[in-house]
């Protein structure tokens, strides 16, 4: 009983030790290079909004001043779009989670038929960036578009659709994975006493889910509201495709237009992205106050599986919803981009005349611009997803060993990284690597390396929010184990944890690479003097004519995404042989950070 | 095996990208313009000088060029819009090369574009002009001038001229031709639909005017004549009060280590064969008024430059800030 007691008394010592020291492996470096790539390029511009003159061309001033916060307040146009961006984001918000936990308690709760694929697809979603969504819909949507070329809208109610209401809807579509991941999570980890013993009560399934799961779920379903909200207010891939088209002004398309024009204002853009960063901050600080971290592990200690509830006559029905779910949120756009990349013009009608494959060719053919946009874009995103998952890994490891508050800033602060529009940290960017001393003098500015290093920057918040939500699952006793038996925490990542999150660290892997083959901003302003990655080529293509050109390309590039994507799961899925386990390490929810971490002892 | 693949793999990376960078001494071209693409693939055929070029949107490459200051990384910068030449010339970006044109056989348009600096040169020329649709305007409703567009009023589309160089240069030229105050009138007349008058592209601007949202559009005359060879139902006004002649301009940067590449790529552009080299670009930038004589413009595009009126590029430039706060303010949502 004493040893008990001492070996236990040991590894509460040794745990202290670590929360003040970390896991020890090189962390300095670790949280040196954490801030230059992210953090250092942010705070050059944003730093700007208060310091206008900081990169003047005659040399820095770095005199204070508020004007472009008080412009921000006081323009009407910025103030709409904030307003705007507010409002958008609180109904978006909303409807998202509405639809993201109907989803989740279907999938988790019911024995609605093909459970396993409708859970793939909220991640497929969830991996096509929101720019290709808002463009697609763009062209399925104008009043030349495909759906009144098909006859099923009037012109007039296609136009119709370029307004608030369509972009909730394309927003919804695109946002609801999000709270569907955090709900989904809530459900697997809440233990199935409660509802097995109502159930032995005789209430039925929809008092269920009334009584007992709903209050069960509210702090997730508040987290899911405002984590939303962030995703939204941040969001530029919609806000500069649909919404631009518009013109609904959104904070993140205003950041961008102030930002690309000579002179650049910067001070308006960084004045507008603090506006940014206090409306993320308060939706975090909202969600760590209302309670939404509880666990709701206090149940039970297992993840007992829930006896799942027949849909019987509902059958057909949750199906028939779940198919206009995803026709809309991902068939339909898609069908959009492969009509309009197999046709020669958007007005040119569905006639056989008007169908061809020189676009496709032109993508496929490797001496073209598109050609050499794929395949280059290949090997960056690839590169990048390597780097930001292994730095990841390490650098989250570190922070989970630390304290509580060490915790809860880091994550605070990649979380409002990720809500930041990419053309921040882009054009932070180009401050650090051309324009101050020291930086510049590196060969990096115009090559292909630093457009890899930008991608990595842009995902890394991705990723650590990925794997923190990984190592978060991990009882510490076997930490513990490791720290009794004199095991490095190196030697405990390296044996104990990589196995463990294989699964995790494939997912944030792929959808990593996945966005870094998207990534606008960093493609735009990081653009190699080689030649130009993929989303400028199809960014490109929209604003000049050619949307065949770019439709195609982002097709085959989604096609070989999936391909590479069917192929590592099934690879991945015969070597685990046991799929079940599978699905217990895999993410939980994209915002389940760290400073949430469960003490429990499993 | 495994250890084999995890060596190769960055390895061969590496080495992909070591020899992406081995172009460094390359010439680099920063362009807006999709006639550059054609230019530099005709210029390195003839000189073998290689040429990296950057092509993006005019407010994305300005933005580019803005954030890179004093260290900019293009050699030749080539964009449209002369005012806002002007400005990066007095802030030390671009060089003077006097007489690094004086060879070349301009049109007297082209002449007149060529600043007193000698920092830029135009290249080709467009203007800003009115396209109608004609299934929706009537062929004796046809404006005739900037202000007969007021009859058109909520049917009007135009770009947003902060994200648009040559909106912007339209802008300056209404409240040069017409007076600032005038000029504001004018288009709070005009400009009455917010959802037409603050457009983000070019592109934008077709759309609404092809599918008949807007009856008639203030665009630029390039994208109006591709509209026009593509068949659709378009016309293009050029308003009896003046239209601005809207060079694109290529200037030299002052910390270029490549002058000579850079000085011989833009007289090869001004070039009999430079500029018909432009003229097989695919789509609207391809319609271009040539400012060399002998060469004839694409499409149906007529020569009336010489009734085209010079932007006061100082002028412009010192108001450019001003100006385009006050047009995002009245007609972008």
């Amino acid at each position: 009983m004493d040893a008990a007691a001492n070996r236990w008394r040991m590894a509460t010592f040794a745990r202290g030790y670590r929360e003040r020291r970390g896991s020890g492996i090189a962390a300095p470096l670790l949280w040196l290079i954490a801030f230059t790539l992210v953090l250092f390029p942010l705070a050059l511009v944003i730093g700007q909004a208060v310091v206008p003159g900081l990169f003047d061309l005659a040399g820095p001033d770095f005199t204070l001043s508020f004007s472009a916060i008080r412009e921000v307040v006081l323009s009407p146009h910025l103030v709409t779009g904030v307003m705007d961006t507010v409002l958008l984001g609180v109904i978006g918000a909303v409807l998202a989670t509405v639809i993201g936990t109907a989803l989740a308690l279907m999938i988790d709760l019911t024995d609605v038929k093909g459970g396993r694929v409708w859970a793939v697809f909220p991640w497929v979603v969830f991996a096509i960036p929101s720019y290709f969504k808002g463009l697609a819909w763009v062209l399925l949507m104008l009043p030349g578009g495909y759906l009144v070329q098909l006859g099923l809208l009037a012109p007039d109610q296609a136009r119709s659709f370029f307004g608030l209401p369509g972009l909730l809807l394309v927003m919804t579509f695109s946002l609801f994975p999000l709270p569907y991941f955090i709900v989904r999570a809530r459900l697997q980890g809440m233990g199935s006493e409660m509802v097995d013993a109502a159930r032995l009560a005789g209430h039925g399934p929809i008092q269920i889910v009334l009584r007992v799961v709903l209050p069960l779920l509210l702090p997730a379903l508040g987290l899911a509201l405002l984590t939303s909200f962030a995703e939204i207010a941040g969001d530029f891939g919609i806000a500069t495709t649909i919404a631009r088209e518009m013109n609904f002004g959104l904070i993140t398309y205003n950041i961008y237009a102030a930002t690309a024009s000579y002179p650049v204002d910067f001070p308006a853009a960084g004045a507008q992205a603090l506006v940014l960063v206090v409306l993320v901050a308060g939706s975090m600080v909202a969600a760590g106050s209302s309670g939404t971290d509880k666990s709701t592990r206090f149940v039970t200690g297992r993840n007992r599986e829930f006896t799942r509830f027949a849909l019987r006559r509902w059958q057909s029905a949750v199906r028939a919803a779940l198919i206009v779910l995803f026709a809309g949120a991902l068939f339909i756009p898609i069908a959009a981009v492969v009509f309009r990349a197999v046709t020669i013009r958007l007005g040119g009608g569905l006639v056989a005349s008007n169908f061809s494959l020189i676009a496709i060719d032109k993508v496929l053919d490797p001496a073209t611009t598109s050609g050499q946009a794929l395949l280059w874009s290949g090997v960056y995103a690839f590169a990048a997803a390597v780097i930001a998952v292994s730095f990841g890994l390490l650098f989250a490891y570190d922070v989970a060993l630390r304290s509580r508050l060490t915790r809860l800033v880091v994550s605070g602060l990649a979380l409002m990284t990720v809500t930041l529009p990419g053309i921040i940290l882009a054009f932070g960017f180009i401050l650090v690597y051309d324009r101050l001393p020291g930086f510049r003098d590196l060969p990096l500015y115009g090559s292909r390396w630093l457009l890899v290093i930008g991608y990595t920057s842009a995902a890394l918040p991705y990723c650590l929010i990925f794997v923190w939500s990984a190592l978060d699952r991990l009882s510490t006793s076997m930490r513990d184990a490791s720290l009794l038996a004199g095991i490095s925490p190196a030697l405990h990542l390296a044996r104990v944890v990589v196995p463990l999150l294989r699964g995790s660290l494939a997912m944030a892997f792929g959808v990593t690479m996945v966005r870094s083959l998207f990534e606008l901003p960093m493609s735009q302003f990081l653009l190699p003097l080689a030649g130009p990655p993929l989303p400028v080529v199809i960014a490109d293509g929209f604003t000049t004519g050619r949307d065949a050109d770019a439709c195609a390309l982002a097709l085959v590039a989604l096609l070989l995404v999936g391909a590479v994507s069917g192929a590592a799961a099934a690879i991945t899925g015969r070597r685990a042989g046991q799929s079940a386990a599978r699905r217990r390490d895999q993410p939980r929810g994209l915002l389940n950070p760290p400073w949430r971490a469960r003490r429990h002892r499993g | 095996m495994k250890r084999l693949i995890a060596l190769a793999l960055p390895t061969l990376f590496a080495a992909g990208l070591v020899a992406g960078a081995a172009n460094a001494a390359s010439l680099v071209v920063y362009s807006s313009l999709d006639t550059s693409d054609p230019a530099v693939k005709a210029f390195t055929a003839k000189t073998g000088i290689h040429v990296d070029l950057v092509a993006l949107s005019t407010g994305e490459l300005l933005g580019k060029v803005a954030a890179e200051g004093n260290h900019p990384k293009f050699d030749v910068l080539w964009v449209e819009g002369s005012a806002v030449m002007d400005r990066l010339t007095k802030e030390g970006i671009l060089k003077a090369e006097p007489g690094l044109t004086d060879k070349v056989d301009y049109t007297p348009l082209g002449k007149k574009l060529v600043p007193t600096s000698q920092a830029y040169f135009p290249i080709s020329v467009s203007t800003t002009a009115i396209a109608v649709n004609t299934k929706k305007v009537p062929a004796a409703d046809m404006p005739k001038t900037w202000a007969d567009l007021e009859k058109l009023t909520g049917s009007v589309a135009a770009k947003d001229p902060n994200l648009s160089g040559p909106a912007y240069q339209w802008l300056a030229g209404i409240f040069q031709s017409m007076g600032v105050d005038k000029g504001k009138a004018e288009l709070k007349a005009i400009l009455t639909n917010k959802s037409l008058s603050g457009m983000p592209s070019g592109e934008s601007v077709n759309r609404s005017l092809i599918s008949g949202d807007a009856k008639a559009a203030i665009q630029q005359d390039t994208s109006i004549y591709d509209l026009i060879n593509q068949g659709e139902p378009i016309a293009v006004v050029y308003p009896t009060d003046g239209v601005m002649a809207l060079p694109s301009m290529a200037g030299i940067s002052k910390v270029t280590t490549n002058e000579d590449a850079a000085k011989a790529f833009i007289q090869f552009t001004l070039s009999t064969e430079g500029q018909k080299a432009m003229l097989t670009t695919d789509g609207g930038d391809g319609f271009f008024a040539p400012v060399v004589t002998g060469i004839m413009g694409n499409g149906k595009r007529v020569d009336n430059t010489a009734s085209w009126q010079f932007l006061d590029d100082s002028v412009a430039a010192a108001h450019e800030k001003e100006w385009k706060q006050w047009f995002r303010d009245q007609f972008v949502p």
